[in-house]
């Protein structure tokens, strides 16, 4: 297996404050990674440092060896890099079907928009919306409308930023299935999610963040055994706040 | 010499009509483009009065009482239906500015109106002689600028305005109510941009367009200072007050270049540093 | 990697023929009756109006469908509202005038080319600095810039006359190329003998008439081509927010700033051909009032749609030119209340039904301005997933 993405001593500071510190970490192309950690441990900045939506203060981003920091954010996910993001951003007034359409325009695919758009929509499992509004999906169908747009920009890594929030236990366990579909067809991940049940049944590799930095990082078994990860998630609740 | 006193006279005046643009900013989050119709109300009712043969102090007061009840107007009527539409409310106040300028130029025409001295004469200050007219309008400009300055950082009602410039949120949970403060300071931005009409009218020129001017400047200060930032405001007036001197003294037929110059700050600023030069990040 | 499997798929729905139209069919197409038949209806309207008085100020509103079209593909479709249009056609008159009086020699169709390129570039310096505005910051700056244009007429007095504009510039009937096609279409549809019957005025109406018309027809229908293809998809997308769409690979800046060059671009020819239609040019082709009437004209009509304003002014200008003055002498007397009475009229319709007469330019005003503003600086999260 070869490295897709590697992070090398990624910070990222606002004012005095520094939100990443010193990420060191590299993800094998094929593998899911889980990305957990308590409110404010950085998860989010971290996660806009390797997409392009930040630039870090220092350190590198690197896919493949090539550094994405440089690059402007379109580049980025021409690269192969896509996300999503942990409040659902879509085009509210746009049809589910243009929704999707839109990154597939923008990476210059050739052929039917249509037919490709709906092949997408029918691997996260929402064809059968294709033409309501996006305004009008569920909290869930949303969550997957978001995935169908990350995963038509056809990335080698996808990351996604709490894809279970707000959903019910049902809604989880179908979007889990699609998830490890994405797997079973090639796509990396890595997955920020505080239900770490439902993660830990996707990922085979945990790295836990506390207070910008990485705390502890391999099996998940090990990793949520591990004190620091275990001192972290029941003491650092109340002292940080979430960074946006 | 000359560009130092008559850029500090034409900074004040400038400042009266920004302060209020930049404060109905902080406090309620509204870009007011009607803001430089304050300004002409205040000239043309001034003018108005005078016409009728009321002395002109008489005329300078109900100037500035129409222009703050033309911000009451504005704040009930039009604003406070679409608050929080953004590009709604700068639509409808583009609409008001439109739909003043054309009740101007029905009623007074398209033609250059002037109001009379409020003292005539002239005056000779650090060796510079000054029109007594435009050295009043800098020194009453100053002490109301200074006045509301002191009001906003020493009295409870300023700090007050300025809780809720600060933190919309938080200033509710400790019982100010918001949108009666952006009554107010719509109603005190336009009675002060009405003053800056009156305090000009003399040596200005009134015409229907007089509105765009200001709006401009205001816009240009408030960019360089920080949209909602007071100090910045404050500075970025007394900047802009001696560019437009600078321009009018210097460069030839600067008078007219001064809209120009203004524009120039605005792109230039933009460009560079968008959140302004004083100010934070824009919210 | 990416298998799709569409053939276990029903076809997408928007392609069958099942009734009612599908709300992605009513997006990306708009009724194609009608925008065939108003091109044709306006065609061989002269045949049957011959009110030369009413034909002549179509042939206006024919222009300002150009200049609300052309508003329309920027502010409707990346929701960067331009405020001040008029920066645009003031540009490309005034670059025709310009030429017509100091480069008579310069060709007519040269001249109109002069004024796309001089609209364009004014467009490219504005966009650039605009890019990174919105709301608030962008309607002042684009406010001032057609602000200090009107000063830059005065500080060049001598050559642009002022507030007295600039008279005498060349008409459609001195251009080969748009006298051809006025020619052409007038013999067509009046019949050649009519029209060589004409005074030179009226001949000069009809020249007018169908040249704009053509010149609309080839604008608009090319921008709606734009608008209702892949391009505007990814425009619109681009308005309804701008981190998911870089999310999806759209390259924000070209969008936005292309947006920006084609519609300061198309703003100035339809001016320079304004020109060429009055003979005249002055400063109501920069003043704000223009830039207020483009936007009351998409507002009523409805802006990204392209079609929507391009009736929009049809509806407006006819009225202000034409209908308002028979109405009442009070108009006449006093053309200034005319705008006022729109501006009225539209803030009554913002205050009393923000969303109603004009669902899709106001849904998009209302309520998500507050999301727009912060998405731009930070990553704050939440923008306009509700309204």
């Amino acid at each position: 297996m070869s490295v897709l993405l590697e992070a090398d001593a990624v910070t990222r500071r606002f004012g005095g404050l520094t939100a990443v510190n010193e990420v060191t970490f590299s993800v094998e192309e094929g593998a899911a990674v889980g990305l957990i950690g308590a409110n404010g441990a950085g998860k989010t900045t971290l996660f806009n440092c390797l997409t392009g939506f930040d630039k870090p203060t220092s350190g590198d981003v690197r896919l493949r060896g090539k550094s994405l920091l440089k690059m402007a954010r379109h580049k980025v996910v021409k690269s192969g890099v896509a996300r999503t993001f942990q409040i659902v951003k879509p085009f509210p007034d746009l049809p589910v079907l243009a929704n999707v359409m839109v990154p597939l325009i923008a990476g210059g695919t050739k052929g039917d928009l249509r037919v490709q758009a709906m092949g997408v929509l029918d691997r996260v499992g929402l064809a059968h919306r294709a033409a309501s509004p996006s305004s009008q999906l569920s909290e869930g169908d949303l969550k997957r409308l978001e995935m169908a747009r990350a995963l038509a920009t056809k990335p080698q890594l996808l990351l996604l930023d709490e894809p279970f929030a707000g959903l019910s236990v049902a809604e989880i366990g179908v979007l889990s299935d699609t998830i490890r579909q994405l797997r079973a067809d090639g796509t990396t991940l890595i997955v920020v999610e505080h239900k770490i049940g439902s993660l830990l049944q996707l990922v085979e590799r945990v790295v836990a963040m506390d207070q910008g930095a990485v705390i502890a990082d391999g099996e998940p078994q090990a990793v949520m055994r591990d004190p620091a990860v275990v001192t972290a998630y029941l003491g650092g609740e109340a002292t940080t706040h979430e960074q946006h | 010499m000359d560009v130092l006193v008559q850029g500090a006279l034409t900074s004040a005046v400038i400042a009266l009509v920004a302060l209020g643009f930049s404060l109905v900013y902080g406090v309620g989050g509204i870009v007011n483009l009607a803001h430089g119709s304050f300004f002409m109300i205040g000239a043309y009712s001034a003018y108005a009065m005078s016409e009728t043969g009321a002395p002109l102090l008489v005329s300078a007061v109900v100037g500035v009482l129409a222009a703050t009840l033309a911000g009451v107007l504005l704040e009930r009527l039009v604003i406070t239906p679409i608050r929080h539409q953004e590009v709604a409310v700068l639509i409808a106040t583009l609409a008001v500015a439109i739909l003043v300028q054309s009740g101007v130029q029905f009623f007074y025409g398209g033609l250059e109106r002037q109001l009379p001295g409020f003292v005539s004469g002239a005056v000779t200050v650090f060796g510079v002689t000054l029109q007594q007219t435009r050295v009043l309008a800098g020194l009453v400009a100053l002490v109301t600028i200074v006045t509301v300055l002191l009001v906003l950082t020493r009295t409870p009602t300023g700090r007050m305005v300025r809780a809720v410039a600060q933190d919309e949120e938080a200033s509710r949970l400790i019982g100010v109510r918001p949108e009666r403060v952006t009554l107010y300071v719509l109603a005190i931005g336009a009675g002060l941009a009405g003053l800056a009409g009156v305090l000009t009218a003399p040596y200005g020129v009134l015409t229907p367009t007089m509105w765009l001017l200001p709006l401009t400047q205001a816009f240009a200060i408030v960019i360089l200072g920080g949209l909602g930032s007071i100090p910045g405001t404050v500075l970025a007036s007394v900047v802009v007050g001696f560019l437009d001197r600078f321009v009018a003294f210097n460069v030839k037929d600067g008078d007219i270049k001064v809209g120009l110059v203004t524009v120039a700050v605005i792109l230039a600023t933009l460009v560079l540093r968008p959140q302004g030069f004083l100010g934070k990040v824009a919210r | 990697m990416t298998s799709t499997k569409v053939a276990e798929q029903p076809a997408a729905p928007s392609d069958g023929g099942s009734g009612r139209p599908s709300p992605l069919k009513r997006l990306l197409r708009p009724n194609p009756l009608i925008l065939l038949a108003l091109p044709i209806v306006l065609l061989y309207l002269p045949r049957f109006v011959d009110n030369t008085t009413l034909l002549q100020q179509i042939a206006v509103a024919t222009i300002f469908v150009m200049f609300a079209a052309s508003w329309d593909i920027l502010s409707g479709y990346t929701g960067q509202v331009n405020f001040g249009h008029a920066a645009f056609i003031g540009t490309g008159a005034y670059t025709v005038a310009l030429l017509s009086k100091y480069q008579p020699d310069v060709s007519n169709e040269l001249a109109l080319l002069a004024a796309v390129g001089a609209a364009a570039l004014l467009g490219l310096l504005i966009g650039i600095p605009c890019l990174r505005l919105k709301g608030p910051y962008l309607a002042l700056a684009t406010l001032s810039v057609a602000g200090a244009l009107v000063q830059l007429t005065f500080i060049f007095k001598t050559q642009t006359g002022g507030e007295d504009g600039i008279a005498g510039v060349k008409t459609v009937i001195d251009g080969s190329l748009t006298n051809t096609i006025g020619e052409g279409l007038s013999k067509l549809v009046l019949g050649p003998l009519t029209f060589s019957g004409l005074g030179g005025f009226d001949q000069y109406i009809y020249v007018s008439y169908f040249v704009t018309l053509v010149f609309m027809v080839v604008m608009v229908g090319g921008l709606m081509l734009l608008g209702y293809g892949k391009r505007g998809l990814v425009l619109r997308s681009i308005q309804q927010d701008e981190l998911a769409a870089e999310a999806a690979g759209v390259p924000l800046t070209r969008y936005k700033l292309g947006a920006f060059v084609l519609s300061a671009a198309c703003a100035g020819l339809a001016g320079g051909l304004y020109a060429q239609v009055r003979g005249t040019v002055a400063l109501d082709l920069l003043a704000v009032d223009l830039s207020l009437l483009i936007i009351i004209i998409a507002a009523f009509g409805g802006a990204g749609s392209i079609i929507g304003p391009a009736i929009g002014a049809y509806v407006v200008v006819l009225l202000q030119n034409y209908y308002l003055d028979r109405a009442t002498d009070l108009f006449v007397e006093h053309p200034e209340l005319k705008i006022g009475t729109f501006a009225l009229l539209l803030i009554i319709v913002l205050i009393v039904q923000p969303r109603g007469i004009v669902p899709p330019l106001l849904q998009r005003l209302s309520g998500r301005g507050s999301a727009t503003r912060a998405a731009g600086a930070t990553m704050v999260e939440g923008g306009g997933a509700k309204p």
